[in-house]
């Protein structure tokens, strides 16, 4: 355990650095393009593959997700919205299934390499909400909310105008007392549209 | 027209550098702030410690946090009083803080409002007389990590961390031909979420899951003629909560409830001059709350103040000259005698500028009660030796009666009797009397409008006939129970301490506020010694908010706080492994982050925060209660 807080440390390190400081230094600077601010909102689904294994997985069976996903062009790079949704199956009668729904708001950049392909790199908070399938478990036990920190990079294909799919890599930590540590790999397909006035309006 | 101009350009220069610390509603809102309880996280020169998260003590310029609450809360410059044995639970001010346009913070001894405050001064402005209606309304909730989650259903099961609470307030309030008139609402929940102050509580609680619930209504209104201004405030607030009464060793379940009126105006009687109304009145109902203790607390204070004060002085010399009458009583079963004291005060303050650089200020206030009296005697000077450069100096002296702290006239007088009847046996060693405190703060400020302030400042403070308190404790498994108090009438020691207080403000709306302080005591006996050695040495924080897109803002704020001992500990008998009685509080850095955005034409306002980012081990006294890494989300509507 001791081991894993000074762990968690050292990313809180580098989240401090991501939220913060590297941000307010960016955005101090002139070239922010405040007029690209949500100029397009892109909509995606995704599939989630759990891919890697830790103790989590020796209570419960390793989960398949759905992610629904809003990304719009920010000041610099990009921010996002969605929802993850999870059907967690237990592996032994005596722990209850769940379903987890992962709330997220997250900000990253991408960067164009090919005409058509962008890679993708950004972070997500979220509320990790937990409820759990079980009939006899105390009413005030049956759902739970922890907070979440993940990573995300992964590649967008463009195909035509606005349609695209991509492919990530996911990495979760789930704040619980013993830290749930998540490795997704994602499939999605998504389309992007030029945001509706009334929208960015608001939005802004 | 030129000497007019310069005294403004001097006064409100002075009141930017050093008098007074201000928190915006900007302020507030950039760091998340869910209650109005949190703003103790944004004052840098009071030491503050909670066993619960909602509920704080605190004291500033290095004053005690635990041993005298003497600070003194004031509404729009009209003084409320809260305090319920010695405990301020901010919370129960039944004004939300999405009602605040301005909190005024003051450290020094001084006559504010006429009041005598030694112990610091909070001011909480509600109104802002911007014409037209406006409507809010917002909800958040805070929520700690470290939840066992799904490991709860398995051997590597952890204690439920709780939810730290959520929040529910909104108000209306119109402006209108100089008519102001406003009525807001709020309802705050909240709960132990420290396994060892979820213990405690559980185990006092008698049978009900251990929370703390807050329900308060307000009521304002004010009009403005052409040579007179009134305004009233009225308010409710029921709270019901675990208290830490210090004298008990320990929490009580209380509820409580605050009726609060206040009201304050002025008339122009002489080429401008006012004269100043304020009348208050403070009734605290603590009532018996289900506790396996068997504690019933019926008691019911009341306090009325009222107040006459004028303008006097014309050109190099003006002040105020005013009078209040105070009133004290508490109706319970457990003060057979006494149950009333009521006290006058005079007091006057001058402003005069004989020299073209040096600005004094002197003030003076005596109160009396039948054949006591006390007083508090201060000067000020302030001299501006360039430009952006000022140095001033404040000397201060206080003489005390016993009455003057209410928490012991109640115990003193009566109290104590409430105690003994619940197995609190307690020694007085001396008889209770006046005290003395003396003050010298000298101050160097530098600054350049709207760019940069520093201000550095040392202070002595000379504490003389203080009362101090020291206990015997005894645990069972989940909580610590008093055996013997000793109360010591003749507490007398010094400190001194030397503190850097810095804003900058950099281009693209980046503002960085830095503190640092440094307290040692001197040569004390061994109680002050003891009893002080809960306040910490050594402080540093630094706060950055970020505002440069006009919809958004970021802040962090990093805090690093020295350890401290809490020596009541010292002497229990059965301590249960350091978890529930800590004696000493390890040093602690925090940080806390804050994201806020604006929707819709700046109609929803929303924040995210997170609060000890690095999760680190930060403990309080005098429960030792931990708290995790936190987070914080609170969506707004604003209609205006």
């Amino acid at each position: 355990m001791q081991n894993g807080r000074i762990i968690n440390k050292s990313k809180f390190i580098y989240l401090i650095i991501l939220l913060f400081f590297v941000p307010s230094v960016l955005l101090g600077q002139d070239w922010v393009e405040r007029s690209k601010a949500f100029k397009t909102i892109s909509i995606s689904a995704h599939y989630l593959q759990n891919s890697n294994r830790n103790m989590f997985h020796n209570y419960w069976k390793p989960a398949n997700g759905i992610d629904l996903n809003g990304e719009s062009e920010f000041y610099f790079g990009k921010i996002e919205l969605g929802t993850q949704i999870f059907s967690v199956k237990a592996r032994k009668i005596e722990q209850p299934d769940f379903v987890a729904v992962n709330m997220y708001i997250g900000w990253g950049l991408d960067y164009k390499i090919l005409s058509k392909l962008d890679i993708y790199s950004g972070f997500q908070v979220s509320n990790y909400y937990m409820n759990f399938d079980d009939d006899k478990i105390d009413v005030n036990l049956k759902s739970e909310s922890e907070f979440s920190f993940g990573l995300k990079t992964g590649l967008k294909y463009n195909i035509g105008k606005s349609l695209f799919v991509d492919v990530s890599g996911y990495y979760q930590v789930i704040y619980t007392y013993h830290r749930i540590e998540l490795l997704y790999i994602s499939v999605g397909l998504g389309k992007t549209f030029e945001t509706p006035k009334w929208l960015r309006e608001f939005l802004n | 027209m030129k000497r007019f101009l310069f005294i403004l350009f001097i006064i409100l220069f002075c009141s930017s550098i050093s008098k007074t610390e201000i928190i915006t509603r900007d302020d507030i809102q950039q760091a998340g702030l869910l209650r109005l309880s949190d703003i103790f996280l944004l004052i840098d020169d009071w030491d503050y410690t909670t066993i619960d998260g909602i509920t704080y003590q605190a004291s500033p310029l290095g004053l005690n946090s635990y041993q005298h609450q003497d600070w003194k809360i004031f509404l729009n410059r009209i003084p409320i009083d809260i305090d319920i044995f010695g405990v301020k639970a901010l919370d129960r001010i039944p004004v939300d803080l999405s009602q605040i346009s301005l909190i005024r913070i003051y450290t020094e001894p001084m006559i504010y409002a006429g009041q005598k405050t030694t112990g610091g001064v909070i001011n909480i402005y509600t109104k802002s007389f911007k014409p037209g209606f406006k409507a809010n309304f917002r909800t958040g909730f805070g929520n700690e990590t470290g939840d066992p989650g799904p490991y709860f259903y398995t051997d590597q099961s952890s204690p439920n961390i709780d939810k730290l609470g959520n929040i529910i307030a909104g108000g209306i309030s119109n402006y209108k031909d100089s008519s102001y008139i406003g009525i807001s609402y709020k309802r705050e929940i909240g709960y132990p979420t420290d396994q060892a102050m979820f213990n405690r509580n559980n185990a006092i609680a008698g049978g009900y899951y251990p929370r703390q619930k807050l329900e308060a209504v307000c009521l304002e209104q004010a009009r403005y003629y052409s040579d007179f201004f009134i305004s009233n405030i009225f308010g409710i607030s029921d709270f019901e909560d675990f208290y830490y009464l210090r004298q008990y060793g320990g929490e009580i379940p209380v509820k409580s409830r605050l009726v609060y009126f206040g009201s304050t105006g002025y008339i122009k009687y002489f080429y401008g001059r006012l004269i100043r109304y304020r009348f208050s009145y403070s009734a605290n109902k603590p009532d018996y709350r289900n506790n396996s203790l068997n504690l019933d607390l019926n008691w019911k204070q009341e306090t009325v103040r009222a107040n006459i004060e004028a303008d006097i002085g014309k050109g190099r010399a003006t002040g105020i000259i005013g009078l209040w009458l105070n009133h004290f009583a508490v109706h319970s079963y457990y003060l057979p005698g006494e149950n009333h004291i009521t006290e006058a005060t005079a007091y006057s303050a001058l402003n005069f500028w004989f020299f073209k650089n040096l600005e004094s200020n002197l003030g003076l206030i005596i109160n009396f009660r039948k054949n006591e009296s006390g007083f508090l005697a201060r000067y000020k000077a302030l001299y501006r030796f360039s430009k952006n450069k000022l140095l001033s100096f404040v000397l201060s002296y206080d003489k005390t009666l016993p009455e003057e702290s209410k928490s012991i006239w109640y115990w003193q007088k009566q109290g104590y009797s409430f105690l003994e009847e619940n197995g609190v046996f307690y020694n007085i060693t001396g008889n209770l009397k006046s005290s003395n405190k003396f003050t010298a703060k000298v101050t160097f400020g530098h600054g350049i409008p709207k760019r940069h302030e520093l201000e550095i400042y040392a202070y002595f403070r000379s504490f003389s006939n203080i009362y101090c308190e020291g206990q015997f404790l005894v645990s069972d498994q989940y909580y610590s129970a008093p055996n013997n108090l000793i109360v010591n009438t003749d507490c007398s020691g010094q400190i001194v301490g030397v503190a850097v207080k810095e804003k900058i403000k950099l281009p693209n709306k980046i503002r960085i506020d830095f503190f640092v302080r440094y307290q040692q005591s001197l040569n004390n006996e061994t109680l002050f010694e003891e009893t002080w050695s809960s306040v910490p040495k050594f402080r540093l924080s630094t706060t950055i908010y970020w505002n440069q897109l006009e919809n958004y803002s970021f802040s962090s704020r990093i805090r690093y706080q020295g350890k401290t001992k809490w020596v009541d500990y010292d002497n229990t008998d059965n301590a249960i492994n350091g978890i529930h009685n800590v004696i000493g509080v390890d040093p602690f850095v925090s940080i806390d982050l804050t994201a806020q955005k604006y929707f819709n034409n700046r109609k929803i306002r929303t924040s995210f925060s997170i609060r000890n980012l690095l999760n680190n081990k930060i403990e309080y006294h005098p429960i030792g209660a931990q708290f995790d890494l936190s987070y914080f989300a609170q969506i707004e509507f604003l209609l205006n």
